[in-house]
């Protein structure tokens, strides 16, 4: 599979393109089954986006700043959603709701996420501090407070039972709740983002020093780097896509780009009309792919899909 | 006759009734007791005690007639100074103050001040006084004859001896009819009138009368602050004495014919108006014309008078009499001041003499030379004043060392700069200081800003060295530096104590203050100092990631988030372990803290390690073991790698959830007394749910999940081959490892998470079938990649390939794996049994899970 995938020619084009008028995408994931997605952006809103119609489903508004973060839970009953407001605020996906809002960290929140049973929001924040959240229970303390990292931590991920954190310390922390360990991976540049690989084998870092570093999860080994962005300044994130054959990585210089995991070449470069900072986002099932440049957002598909044939899957 | 006799008497006034008999009865004079004094509303006025007692109030009771009422709240909002009544005359009647009252009001000179002359009564009463004898001193009467006071001034009784009355002029008498001269001839006379030859020689006949009364002329010294010749109202203007005479005051302006005068009156004229002839206020009938006279008849006849009379002639230009104006001005003369000489100095010079200067070592409160001399001598005389003696002086004669006295600036100085000489070693163990020590010493890089032994400054030297001894890792010989009269157990507190003291007052040294140079060392030539690199950042710029990059260290992620997790506590009994690293872990460390913590362990407890303490609960619980000298050095090894990789977790789950957990009864509890039914019915759906999952698990294949998994292996076994071929051993070794923590083959149905991922296809598709769409597309994609792989192994194939790999991760892998496992294990036959709450929730969930996802299916 892999070595085919390798000989395909790789191709996408675009499918929509969506444009939040009202300010700059801040981020955007993919639900759980790549049906909608989400963005959080300047204007202080997250919104609910159905990509492969192109419409807006709903907005949540409530953050104090803009909203930096947002992820849906497994349920896609809830959004968790992080601002610069250094709240974190769990949202009811029908009504609009905030359920419950999370003021316990001291900076702007960096990271959120759910864990596979949704039944914690993870926080990283830029206090040095990442959180566990309860949503079921009315507390509003944290469950627990993770370590004290070097410097702000960039982003939160749970696979099953790890948490993983980023950190701008230049350091990856691997929280292993089924062993009670804590490892950490010293990475040297400042992680702007740490993600786990589709499989959870493996750790992709994106650091500031325009380098994506994959690492074995579980000795810490580096397996390969990516290199050909430019990531200095900003949150260039970077992710795997379904089956890891893929890393979609963004640029600051308006690109979105795409290696092969194994040899580490870029595949593709797509090239945005906004020179200015990309990110993308992978889809969970297929070889979708989401980039937000500025106030527009856009999805990527593989030419031979019929936009009609979106429309059956839902 | 009667008639007649009736008509010869004159009668005045109203004759009295005739008297009749039976009235005379009553005449009866009345008795003493019925001889009641009242008051002028004809009450009595003297009641009981012997009728000494004041009437008051109505008839001697309090309040009034309605009997007593207590004062009402009246709002003094309104009437904010309302004075309330305070004096003893406020609560008296009238009667009382008036005359005949116990308080009268009116000034009435007592029987001794009335004139002795006037007082016919007195004299009378002298007079018999005198013929009796009575006279209790014989002649009294005659001394206080002498002492009378003077009524009236010696002048006013000569003038009375000689005729004077008061009211009357002085002088020789005069006739009606010495008028003056002019004024006889111009009088015209109307009307009938006496001849004036014949008037003449009638009144020159022998009446005469006493001349008028000459006003006095007084100079009134000017008082007031009106301005000249103005006199405001005035009482005897209503009189009408002095304005009738003097006219009017001031006159302001002459327009045409009309004087506009202002008076000794209020204003209240306009500027336009006339004002009316002030008929009522002249009494005089001065004020009157009886004369035809001219305007300027009179001017001429009132002008002179008017110079005369009125003192304050208002300055009219150069023409004051007797003056002129000075036709020199007068410039006032200012002097240079003196120069000063060039040899002056402006320097205050101290005289020893004077009293007030202190000496410039001393205090406010140290007795002055001049007082202590006096007070020397005084103390030969008197013996020793103790209280005279300053502190110092009372020390010296007690033989204690003076202490050295510190000034508060050089206090402050002491904080930034340590003179390099307090450290000065001083007793023979200090030779065990190693040079380099010293030479840090004085050095700029070692320099302790803060001194937190400085009341002790025997400990504080002995901190400040055992801070060299801890830099050279010799700290262990803090103990020769102690004094050797010191217990055992104090030398180790004290040691303790130093190490905390030290952990807590550390100068930045590490990352943070290797950034900062202070602006006094700046040195364009020195070079910075350069950043202390880490291994670890070391090995990852040189791109040796793995075990030289990684730090594993334990974690204690409490019960709730393990709950949350579904994951089994990790730590279970590691509560105290736990509450031990969180005691305070937001608090900022604080000395006092620090020190109280401090001295609570015994000498044989601090040697205790530390990492006993923070790694473990069980050393926590067993007694505190002694540890040799040996074993201690590991120990500190020990700490020195694992403390870095523990700080971190300072900050856990806060210790209340877990209180929480133990304080509330287990749902079990609740469900066996509460809810029977609902427990049936829950696990009914329970089992009903899981069993077409487990049943979808068996019979469709694994998902993109699985292959997703493999694919990514195999990605990642390719790459390692290219990259580095010498790990092949290793990477299978990582391989079945791998494969015992992720999900590999049958195994993987039985994982949590395949189950999890099996729940959200399910849930996908329940999504599915609830929607509008058809899925027919949708399901060929999914189930293609499926194929690929082939079907599952059967379920006897799974259980094998678990014992082995059981095997192997208990050969290969550490203790926690081991425990994974089983722990897999059991949560599985817990799940079976379906008693862990922890299960029924998570079920619950998935219910309102999938209700949702039903819910939202609908909506889209």
């Amino acid at each position: 599979m892999p070595t085919e995938s390798e000989s395909e020619e790789f191709k996408v084009e675009c499918k929509h393109t969506l444009n939040c008028k009202n300010g700059a995408f801040r981020s955007v994931a993919w639900n759980v089954d790549g049906n909608y997605c989400l963005t959080s952006a300047s204007d202080k809103s997250v919104m609910l986006w159905n990509p492969h119609k192109g419409k807006l489903l709903q907005s949540y508004v409530g953050h104090g700043s803009e909203a930096l973060v947002a992820r849906s839970s497994g349920d896609n009953g809830s959004i968790a959603s992080g601002g610069a407001d250094r709240t974190v605020i769990l949202w009811d996906v029908a009504t609009a709701a905030p359920l419950k809002r999370w003021r316990e960290h001291a900076g702007k929140i960096n990271g959120v996420c759910f864990n596979e049973l949704s039944s914690v929001v993870i926080s990283a924040s830029a206090d040095a501090t990442g959180a566990a959240w309860d949503t079921r229970s009315k507390s509003k303390s944290a469950i627990i407070t993770f370590g004290k990292f070097g410097d702000s931590a960039t982003s939160a991920v749970v696979d099953e039972a790890e948490v993983l954190f980023g950190c701008l310390d230049g350091k990856v922390w691997r929280f292993d709740l089924r062993n009670g360990k804590q490892i950490t991976d010293t990475i040297g540049a400042p992680v702007v983002d740490a993600e786990f690989s589709s499989d959870s084998q493996c750790v992709l870092v994106s650091t500031m020093d325009n380098c994506i570093r994959l690492f074995d999860k579980v000795d810490g080994k580096l397996l390969a780097e990516y290199v050909g962005h430019v990531a200095k300044d900003f949150h260039v994130r970077a992710m795997t896509n379904f089956d890891d054959s893929l890393i979609v990585g963004g640029s600051e210089n308006g690109k979105l780009l795409f290696w092969r995991t194994v040899s580490s070449n870029v595949v593709l470069t797509l090239d945005h009309p906004e020179v200015s900072l990309v990110n993308g986002c992978a889809h969970p099932k297929e070889n979708k792919f989401l980039s937000i440049a500025r106030n527009v957002l856009r999805l990527w598909g593989s030419p031979e899909d019929d936009p009609d044939s979106e429309e059956n899957i839902e | 006759m009667s008639e007649s006799e009736e008509e010869d008497f004159v009668m005045y006034g109203t004759p009295l009734d005739p008297i009749e008999e039976d009235d005379l009865k009553r005449k009866k004079p009345t008795s003493v007791e019925d001889q009641i004094v009242t008051d002028e509303q004809g009450r009595r006025r003297f009641h009981g005690a012997f009728t000494g007692g004041f009437s008051a109030g109505f008839y001697n009771s309090v309040g009034t007639r309605d009997g007593w009422s207590p004062a009402t709240f009246t709002s003094s909002r309104q009437k904010r100074n309302a004075t309330m009544p305070r004096g003893a005359e406020h609560y008296m009647d009238d009667e009382d103050v008036g005359e005949f009252g116990f308080a009268p009001k009116g000034i009435i000179a007592t029987d001794t001040f009335i004139s002795r002359l006037d007082s016919a009564k007195l004299l009378a009463a002298k007079r018999r006084k005198m013929e009796a004898g009575t006279e209790v001193i014989p002649g009294a009467s005659f001394l206080e004859d002498m002492i009378t006071p003077v009524k009236d001034s010696k002048g006013v009784v000569l003038l009375r001896q000689m005729g004077w009355k008061p009211g009357q002029g002085v002088g020789p008498r005069v006739s009606k009819d010495t008028p003056e001269e002019g004024e006889e001839e111009e009088r015209k006379v109307y009307g009938c009138h006496i001849p004036e030859e014949f008037r003449k020689t009638m009144e020159k006949s022998e009446i005469t009368f006493a001349p008028d009364d000459a006003p006095a002329w007084i100079l009134v010294p000017k008082k007031d602050l009106f301005g000249l010749g103005y006199s405001g109202l005035q009482r005897g203007n209503v009189l009408g004495l002095e304005a009738s005479v003097s006219g009017p005051k001031l006159v302001m302006a002459e327009k045409g014919n009309r004087r506009v005068k202002i008076t000794g009156q209020a204003f209240g004229v306009g500027a336009f108006e006339e004002e009316d002839e002030d008929i009522y206020g002249t009494e005089d009938l001065t004020k009157y014309d009886f004369e035809l006279k001219s305007n300027v008849e009179k001017q001429k006849s009132r002008d002179p008078k008017d110079r005369e009379i009125n003192p304050y002639k208002k300055y009219e230009g150069d023409d004051v009499p007797g003056f002129v104006l000075s036709r020199v001005v007068i410039t006032p003369k200012i002097y240079k001041p003196p120069p000063i000489p060039d040899s002056y100095r402006p320097k205050y010079r101290l005289y020893p003499s004077c009293k007030g200067i202190r000496e410039p070592n001393s205090s406010r409160w140290d007795i002055k030379p001049v007082e202590r001399a006096k007070e020397e001598t005084q103390n030969v005389k008197v013996g020793l004043n103790r209280h005279s003696l300053s502190s110092r002086e009372r020390g010296a004669l007690l033989g204690e060392e003076a202490a050295p006295r510190k000034e508060l600036n050089e206090q402050i100085l002491s904080l930034g700069q340590e003179p390099v000489e307090d450290v000065t070693p001083a007793s023979t163990a200090l030779a065990l200081l190693p040079t380099k020590a010293e030479s840090k010493f004085s050095g700029s890089t070692f320099r302790p800003k803060i001194r937190p032994f400085s009341r002790d400054l025997e400990k504080q030297k002995r901190y400040e060295q055992y801070l060299v001894l801890r830099q050279n890792n010799q700290a262990d010989q803090l103990k020769s530096l102690q004094p050797s009269n010191m217990l055992d157990a104090d030398r180790a507190q004290e040691q303790a104590m130093f190490e905390r003291a030290a952990t807590v007052y550390e100068p930045l040294n590490s990352g943070i203050m290797s950034r900062f140079v202070s602006s006094g060392t700046t040195d364009a030539t020195k070079p910075l100092p350069e950043i202390e690199i880490q291994p670890d950042v070391k090995a990852a710029n040189m791109k040796m990631y793995g075990k030289l990059t990684r730090i594993v260290a334990e974690w204690f992620p409490g019960d709730l988030l393990c709950k949350r997790f579904n994951v089994k506590n990790p730590h279970p009994d590691s509560k105290e372990a736990q509450s031990l690293q969180e005691t305070k872990p937001k608090t900022r460390l604080n000395l006092a803290d620090i020190l109280g913590e401090i001295s609570v362990p015994s000498s044989s407890q601090v040697e205790v390690s530390q990492d006993s303490l923070k790694s473990s609960d069980k050393t926590r619980t067993s007694p505190p073991r002694l540890v040799s000298p040996v074993e201690k050095k590991v120990d500190v090894a020990k700490i020195t790698v694992e403390d870095h990789s523990l700080i971190p977790e300072a900050c856990e789950e806060p210790e209340m959830i877990a209180e929480e957990d133990i304080q509330r009864p287990s749902i079990d509890l609740f469900r066996a007394i509460f809810d029977e039914d609902s427990e049936d019915e829950s696990e009914k759906v329970t089992v009903a749910s899981q069993e077409p999952d487990e049943m979808k698990s068996r019979t469709t294949p694994p998902k993109n999940h699985d292959d997703r998994n493999s694919g990514v292996k195999s990605a990642m076994f390719s790459s390692r081959n290219i990259s580095k071929t010498n790990e092949d051993s290793r990477n299978s070794r990582d391989d079945a490892s791998r494969s015992s923590t992720g999900n590999a083959g049958i195994l993987a149905n039985l994982d949590l998470k395949s189950l999890e991922e099996k729940w959200k296809t399910n849930t996908e598709a329940l999504f599915k079938k609830f929607s509008l769409e058809k899925k027919s597309q949708k399901e060929v994609k999914i189930s293609a990649p499926v194929d690929t792989y082939g079907p599952s192994l059967p379920p006897l194939a799974s259980a094998q390939v678990d014992d082995e790999l059981t095997r192997e991760s208990s050969k290969k892998s550490s203790d926690s794996e081991d425990s994974r496992v089983s722990e897999l294990r059991s949560g599985r036959k817990k799940m079976k049994k379906h008693k862990h709450h922890k299960k029924h929730s998570h079920k619950k969930d998935k219910k309102k899970e999938r209700k949702k996802s039903k819910r939202r299916s609908s909506d889209t």
